[in-house]
């Protein structure tokens, strides 16, 4: 494939990449500012919301202090954000679980009339940018009355967790060998005893993850509670976009840390999922 | 339950009719939600946006169909330079991660020792934070008298001679990255385990160097999955409103925030589903990438 090529240009846009050693040291360099890009903003903000006092330009504070976070723990408006945030998670979790489990079980299993139509349908919601979809729905929350209300903001939330639940269930149920259903089936076991005993233990742990994922994505969610939501129902997230707007450093700061502490707690726990492509998707982060 | 007592049916055929009675029932609830709460607001935004609101010397409103909202959309200057800059913050951030996301995932795939192993534990750390915090991070971290303006001071930089990153375009493309980098590698680096390890040996025994294995095996190889990635990545960055909010300029502004500021703060649904609209045929062709591949991939 080389012969065609022209030589010199491609001597001198490789040699580089073709030197193991020139390659090494570029990739540690490359490592190292990633690790810097990635690390010091979060570092940052971890040393801001213990600052006592930090004048710039000094790198670290100047006095260190635990009272933004005694502030923000005892301000009433965060105890009821984080009250909010935990009581909206769980319902939108157990909702998506409730639609999405069937859902899944069936594309995987059953000869599901216009599968392919359907699996469609599932994905477009992905492929409408996020805040035109929010705003649509906004429009439509305001004729039906859904607008500020507890279960509009469930509902928003979970137009991310369904689709993504649906696939990732869809997936587990694939992999669990048909065999054990059916051996089930042939024992003399109901269709949904077989379900409930042989291939829901065996699909647990996909489901957990995608759970987490979900009870995460919910808690996380700011853009769409901020325009469904307001004004009475402020999500952490939601609070925090005030709280950075407000410019109180060391109190956004100290929040940041708070709402970023069950996400890291699962980046530990999930660890061993991570490889899996879907981890990347389930957070619609991107 | 009439099938079951019937004597003409044939068992396998009752237990096929019965496995799609059962699919359409498990499938129908997602089905409803996905209709009320995804599609009907999309088509009634289409609707909306055609919907134009008059308002007569009394003050009542009467309403009409019309095209008046796009011709605004058109000829209003500050919402066309939106528009154009929308699609410019969302090409330079997904051309700007998708190259470091390629050099990471290549660096997992054919790299070993330490420093590959440590890319593959940093590179996923933003995935798991909350893009508000994201946000928030790098406005401490890039403003004026923050903390790299700090660093270079220390170097010698005259107060003041820090560039303006945060609150301006620079800042928006910088956080985006930083946010997509994980998502990005993550699909690059699974596109690329698809590329089997004999192929590269072999095109290496004929004496390829690494640099045209790379150009001639692992780049067309790799680009149809590459795709998929650069479109949803792309679609997320348009659709994208905390970022630009936080760390974006007041003027111009990406639809996003001037979507979400006309609908709450102006009241005009009018000209938010407009742009809504706008948002979504801006992202047709990818959107209609992203779903084809997906599809493909996933029916697999």
């Amino acid at each position: 494939m080389a012969a065609q090529a022209p030589a010199m240009p491609a001597i001198r846009l490789s040699w580089w990449i073709d030197d193991p050693r020139m390659r090494r040291m570029l990739l540690r360099l490359f490592g190292g500012a990633l690790a810097v890009f990635i690390g010091i903003p979060l570092l940052t903000l971890v040393l801001w919301s213990f600052a006592g006092e930090w004048f710039w330009p000094n790198l670290i504070p100047t006095q260190w202090s635990l009272r933004w976070w005694q502030e923000v723990l005892e301000n009433p408006r965060v105890i009821d954000a984080m009250v909010l945030s935990f009581t909206i998670a769980p319902v939108v979790t157990f909702l998506t679980a409730v639609v999405a489990i069937p859902a899944g079980y069936a594309f995987a299993r059953l000869d599901v009339p216009y599968r392919r139509t359907l699996l469609l349908l599932f994905l477009i919601p992905n492929a409408f940018p996020r805040i035109g979809l929010y705003v649509s729905l906004a429009v439509l929350y305001y004729q039906i009355g859904l607008i500020d209300t507890y279960w509009g903001v469930v509902f928003l939330h979970m137009i991310g967790t369904l689709v993504y639940m649906t696939w990732i269930t869809t997936a587990t149920f694939r992999s669990i060998d048909p065999h054990l259903e059916e051996a089930a089936r042939d024992a003399g076991a109901s269709p949904l005893r077989a379900f409930f005993s042989v291939v829901l233990p065996l699909a647990l742990p996909g489901i957990i993850v995608a759970s987490l994922f979900s009870f995460l994505a919910s808690v996380d969610e700011a853009q769409g509670t901020l325009i469904v939501g307001t004004p009475h129902y402020i999500t952490m997230p939601v609070l925090l976009y005030t709280l950075i707007s407000s410019f109180q450093r060391p109190v956004a700061a100290v929040f940041s840390v708070l709402l970023a502490l069950p996400s890291l707690l699962l980046l530990v726990v999930a660890q061993r999922y991570l490889h899996s492509e879907y981890v990347a998707a389930g957070l619609g982060r991107v | 339950m009439a099938v079951v007592t019937s004597a003409r049916a044939v068992p396998r055929r009752r237990r096929f009719d019965r496995s799609r009675a059962a699919g359409v029932l498990l499938v129908l609830p997602s089905l409803v939600y996905l209709t009320l709460f995804v599609f009907i607001p999309v088509i009634k935004a289409f609707a909306t946006s055609f919907t134009v609101r008059d308002r007569d010397d009394a003050g009542n409103y009467t309403y009409r169909v019309g095209l008046d909202n796009y011709a605004q959309l058109a000829t209003s200057d500050t919402l066309r330079a939106n528009v154009i800059f929308t699609v410019f913050i969302a090409v330079t951030s997904v051309a700007i991660v998708f190259v470091i996301a390629y050099v990471i995932a290549l660096a997992l795939r054919f790299g070993k020792g330490p420093t590959a192993k440590l890319l593959g534990r940093i590179y996923i750390v933003p995935l798991f934070i909350p893009s508000v915090i994201a946000s928030y991070a790098m406005i401490t971290f890039l403003a004026n008298h923050g903390f790299v303006d700090g660093i270079l001071q220390a170097f010698g930089l005259p107060d003041g001679a820090f560039p303006k990153i945060v609150f301006d375009w620079k800042g928006i493309v910088i956080t985006q990255v930083w946010l997509s980098l994980p998502f990005m590698t993550v699909l690059l680096s699974s596109v690329l385990l698809e590329i089997s390890d004999s192929l590269i040996e072999s095109a290496r025994d004929v004496g390829a160097s690494s640099w045209q294995i790379f150009r001639h095996i692992v780049l067309p190889l790799s680009a149809p999955g590459a795709l998929i990635g650069v479109t949803f990545m792309f679609l997320g960055v348009i659709g994208g409103f905390t970022v630009p909010y936080l760390l974006g300029p007041n003027a111009p502004q990406m639809l996003g925030v001037s979507m979400v500021y006309y609908m709450t703060n102006y009241f005009e649904p009018y000209i938010a589903s407009t742009q809504a609209v706008a948002i979504f045929m801006l992202s047709l062709v990818a959107a209609v990438y992203y779903v084809r591949q997906q599809f493909k991939r996933e029916i697999r």
